[in-house]
């Protein structure tokens, strides 16, 4: 009867630890698919959210092209034009005049020209680095005459990698973009600096400000997307705003 | 009669299941000549066999003797094919023969057929316990892009580690109990068939997979 209720005891034993095993298996095997699928998910979205700047990028490279086309070149071309058109042969002080006029102009529209062709490029970023697409869109802005943007850059920046680059060259157009249409602001600087693999990317503007929590609470897409985008290249965005006393905005990443 | 109907149910629980499965692989085109499902034609056939020798109060103990050797060699196979590596194959196939060696010994010299096979069985289990261990391991080391409850190997080789597993202490002492003819020993079979029964059900989850890993 010992014997029997040993051999009972030792069975019921065994069962517990066979069943533990496979629990223990099972579940193991369940969180790695979960987190294997989740990896997948977050690649996805990633490869998704960079094409998606990349577009943004190409969309707002062409409507600069456009607008440039039609303010700029399209008004140095009539000028052009318009010199040769009133050329008076018999009145040669003049003509010289009028001519070296007309260089001057054909060589401004030159440089307009290929400047707008390296904008056309079609990967800004990768073939000039982040640093430089920046200063492209600081001179643009300038070009508008309706702000005053500057941009500080700091001792050895170093190079980042290309699609972590696309995506903070996307979120500085973004930050560029509410300030021109949003803040009513006439001075917009912008500092690039590199302390200890941290990678700190600024803008302050003197524009009317806003809520932070309000513009949080309500539907705008604007925020979300700049911090959906920060969370994906694992960067740090801060807005420091209110009513009257401009916008902050910096973006921290570490290489 | 409670304890009569619960002790019928027992005494048939190692061959209705199996009966059950075989029917219910049967009718799945890929299964149908797997090895699990000639385990379990032997186990239904073999168990079958010996309930109707026990009804005629005859020794079916020489039953078991084969139900050991025919299913480790299916199991065998069975993991031959599971693992599919020249290394694993040849240590099976070894293992095999040795068993099969020592089987022999025990056959002739330790336990005839007129008694049960305690030390066959042992071996048996510990052999098969550690090639579904090994497959666990397998599992750990090399996740399967296939969530595991939707692969049917997972689901049998579990059902041959629990099955093994849990009645080692049974097989052990099993000789031992017969030969000293207690009366409670009945209790202990039928321990073992709710733990065949046990085998049975992972088998089932098994079969209505899908995939095989």
């Amino acid at each position: 009867m010992t014997e029997i209720k040993f051999v009972l005891g030792i069975t019921f034993l065994l069962l517990l630890l066979t069943t533990f095993v496979i629990v223990f298996v099972f579940f193991y095997q369940k969180r790695f698919y979960f987190l294997k699928k989740e990896k997948q998910e977050l690649i996805a979205k990633y490869a998704q959210l960079l094409l998606q700047s990349k577009i943004e990028i190409q969309e707002q490279t062409l409507q600069h092209v456009g607008q440039e086309l039609h303010d700029n070149l399209g008004q140095v071309a009539s000028l052009i034009k318009i010199n040769l058109n009133t050329l008076k042969l018999e009145d040669t002080a003049g003509t010289i005049e009028k001519i070296e006029s007309t260089k001057g102009l054909t060589r401004q529209l030159i440089a307009d020209i290929k400047s707008l062709s390296v904008s056309l490029g079609s990967d800004r970023v990768k073939q000039a680095g982040l640093v430089k697409a920046i200063e492209v869109e600081v001179e643009r802005l300038n070009k508008t005459r309706q702000f005053i943007v500057t941009c500080q850059v700091g001792a050895a920046i170093p190079d980042i990698d290309t699609d972590k680059a696309t995506i903070l060259f996307r979120m500085a157009q973004e930050i560029l973009n509410n300030a021109v249409k949003h803040s009513k602001a006439k001075h917009i600087s912008i500092s690039i600096n590199n302390s200890n693999k941290l990678f700190i990317l600024a803008f302050e503007d003197d524009g009317i400000g806003f809520n932070t929590e309000d513009k949080r609470q309500s539907a705008g897409a604007g925020l979300r997307n700049l911090s959906s985008r920060a969370n994906l290249i694992e960067a740090q965005l801060r807005i420091q705003s209110l009513p009257g006393n401009g916008t902050r905005a910096t973006i921290e990443l570490l290489l | 009669m409670i304890a009569t109907i619960l002790g019928g149910i027992f005494k048939y629980m190692d061959t209705l299941p199996p009966l059950v499965l075989i029917f219910i692989a049967a009718g799945k085109k890929e299964l149908r000549g797997s090895l699990i499902f000639y385990f379990l034609v032997l186990q239904c056939a073999l168990n079958l066999y010996a309930n109707l020798l026990t009804i005629s109060n005859a020794n079916n103990l020489f039953i078991y003797h084969y139900n050991c050797l025919f299913s480790f060699f299916i199991l065998s196979l069975f993991y031959i094919k599971l693992f599919n590596t020249p290394n694993t194959k040849w240590l099976i196939f070894g293992a095999a023969l040795l068993f099969t060696l020592l089987f022999l010994i025990d056959t002739i010299y330790l336990e005839p057929m007129d008694q049960f096979n305690s030390n066959s069985f042992c071996l048996a289990a510990f052999i098969l316990c550690g090639y579904s261990l090994y497959y666990f391991m397998r599992i750990f080391k090399n996740p399967t892009g296939t969530h595991i409850s939707k692969s049917r190997n997972f689901w049998f080789n579990t059902g041959i580690f629990s099955y093994y597993t849990i009645n080692f202490f049974i097989f052990i002492t099993y000789n031992k109990l017969t030969l000293e003819k207690s009366p409670l020993l009945i209790y202990i079979w039928q321990m073992h068939n709710t733990i065949f029964l046990i085998m049975c059900i992972y088998f089932y989850v098994g079969i209505q997979c899908k995939t095989n890993d």
